[in-house]
Order: structure tokens, then sequence, then C-alpha cells
């Protein structure tokens, strides 16, 4: 039987969240108010705004610019800081997540596995250009498939963007792999795919009968177990 | 004295697997002959960091914390003991 694997981008085949970790760290040093909050829940604070804008920014009704400083705006109000330092720590936070670019471990090592015994694929929300420069920059193609939102009009979890995907595929089963309950998981099956979530942060699965979750790429064998392939 | 390069994580693989790279130059060198001297021995890092004869819009080149796209771009000036850091612009959110 034919099959695929489409990855979700962002914070699943990409370590968005390790740069992220350490852009934060730099926005404490400009706002030292903020050492006395656990990293995790500055995280935490710091998803709650971008989850906030995320529709706003992909639709392109914000821009990248205009959404950093909107979200630093909300973590200084948070936690009762004026927003006079907002820009500073923006600049501070954007810079330093340049200096922590990596994949999610495990990620090349599972590529190299898969390439040639299932087609592979990206569904992904983002803007064109930023997402082909991460694939490119990441070594993530040749892909059998690239779903861009902005490319394809529509955002996950629409069908039309999943539907896309496998338009040229002609494979007889699809799993999508992603670490967003609500536009990889329910996305995909609600289009008649398997889905497996990557759930790195260990929050409580929303229903265990939907979809197979597991905590990371490592080691390969289990993701490999799981899409029926052997090592 | 020569050149310290820092490389990025995933481009590291191209690089045997180094963190930095200690490049021998004369004098002085530009970014560009620089990254030229990396490619002969570390075949595909140009075109990860160039296109079309251009710094690709996300890479960041910084000579001693100082952007280059500031200064002369890949013109910009290295000189023995410098260090060069490259980065990629291309976080999320």
């Amino acid at each position: 039987m034919s099959t695929a694997v489409l990855f979700d981008l962002d914070d699943t085949l990409i370590d968005l969240q390790y740069a992220r970790r350490h852009g934060l760290r730099a926005v404490q040093r400009i706002l030292p108010e903020l050492n006395k909050v656990p990293l995790d829940e500055l995280e935490l604070a710091h998803d709650a705004e971008l989850t906030a804008n995320y529709q706003r920014t992909l639709e392109g009704n914000l821009s990248d610019e205009e959404a950093h400083l909107e979200h630093m705006c909300g973590i200084c109000r948070r936690y009762g800081l004026a927003t006079d330092k907002a820009a500073d720590a923006v600049e501070a936070y954007v810079h330093e997540q340049q200096f922590y670019p990596r994949l999610v471990p495990g990620v090349e090592e599972l590529f190299d596995a898969l390439r040639g015994r299932m087609k592979i694929g990206v569904i992904t929300n983002g803007r064109s250009q930023n997402q082909r420069d991460k694939l490119e920059f990441f070594d993530l193609l040749p892909l059998d498939t690239v779903a861009i939102s902005e490319e394809v009009g529509a955002l996950k979890p629409n069908p039309e963007i999943f539907r896309y995907a496998l338009e040229n595929l002609d494979v007889q089963k699809a799993t999508m792999v992603g670490d967003s309950w609500e536009r990889d998981v329910l996305g995909a099956i609600g289009i008649g795919m398997d889905a497996i979530w990557l759930n790195r942060y260990r929050r409580p699965c929303p229903d265990r009968s939907l979809a197979v979750e597991i905590n990371g790429f490592e080691p390969i064998r289990t993701v490999l177990r799981i899409l029926r392939i052997t090592s | 004295m020569t050149v310290t390069v820092n490389i990025p994580e995933p481009l590291r693989k191209l690089a045997n697997g180094q963190v930095e790279l200690n490049v021998e130059i004369a004098n002085t060198t530009t970014v560009e002959k620089l990254i030229d001297d990396l490619e002969s021995k570390y075949t595909g890092i140009k075109n990860k960091l160039f296109d079309n004869g251009e710094i690709r819009g996300y890479v960041k080149v910084f000579v001693n914390d100082e952007d280059i796209n500031f200064i002369r771009g890949k013109a910009t000036e290295v000189k023995r003991g410098d260090t060069v850091t490259i980065v990629a612009a291309i976080a999320g959110g």
C-alpha cells in the first residue's frame, strides 16, 4: 500500500521553542522585573499573546514587527510593567533567537529513514517565503508535497489545505504529524487522515482515541513502528 | 592569526560537525572571500548562505558582533583575529 507522512513545520520539524526560550531570556535581561517569573510561565504568557494575534498575523493584517511589539506589550501588561521598554525587549528577543536555529532532535535521522520508503510532505501555516526559507536552510528538501497556507489560501485546520497537500501524492493512506491538537490532529482527522500528536511538553491529551501521542522523535524506531516501517 | 567563524547548528554537518572554524587569511579579506575559502573546504556551505551572488535574505553575518548589513554587506572587511558569526533570521513569533 502506498503511504505518506505529512509534517507540520514550526515546532514539529523546526525547534522554534528552543530559539524562543533563548529570546525570552534576553527579554528578562532588558526587563529585569521578569527575572522572578519562571521561564516556563513566561513562555506560556508569550504563547498566549502569540495565539491571540496568530490569525491576524497569518492573514497579513499584522506585520511581524507589529505582532512582536503587541506580544511584548501584552506581556508587560500581564506583569504590571510599563510598556516603555517593550520595543527594546522585542529587539533583544528577535536578535537572540537568530543564534539558536535547530531542528527538533531526531528529525534528520527520521527523514533519512523515511526517504524512499514513504512519501513525505509538509503542511504549514505561515507566509510562503518564510516557510520556504526554513525548508531550504534546514535541508528538508526535496519533499513530495508542500502546502503553505499563504499559497493555498487556507489555514489549518481548514480541510482545503490538507486536500491540497494530498492532491498530487496518489497514496492510499496518509498520516499527519504535528504539535497542534486543533490545527494538525483535528484538521487531519477531519478529512480521514490518521494523526500523530507530537506532545513534547506533555500537555494533557484531549482525546486518546483520536491520535497516537508521541513526546519526541527519539528514538526514531518508535515513530517508524507507529508508521509501520521497520528500521 | 586566523579568523574564527561560528557556524549555526543546521550548517554544522557541512563543516564536519564543527561549531567554529579557524580560517587562515592574509592580513585582510572580505566576508564574501571568506565564504569562498570556506566553500573550498566545506562544499555546499556557500549555497546555504548565498543566492545569485547575494547573501540570502534570512542569513545574517556579524563581524565582531556588528551586523554586516550596517557596514558594507558582503564586501565588509575581515581582519585576522576577527570573529565572524553566521546566523539565520528565521525563528518564529
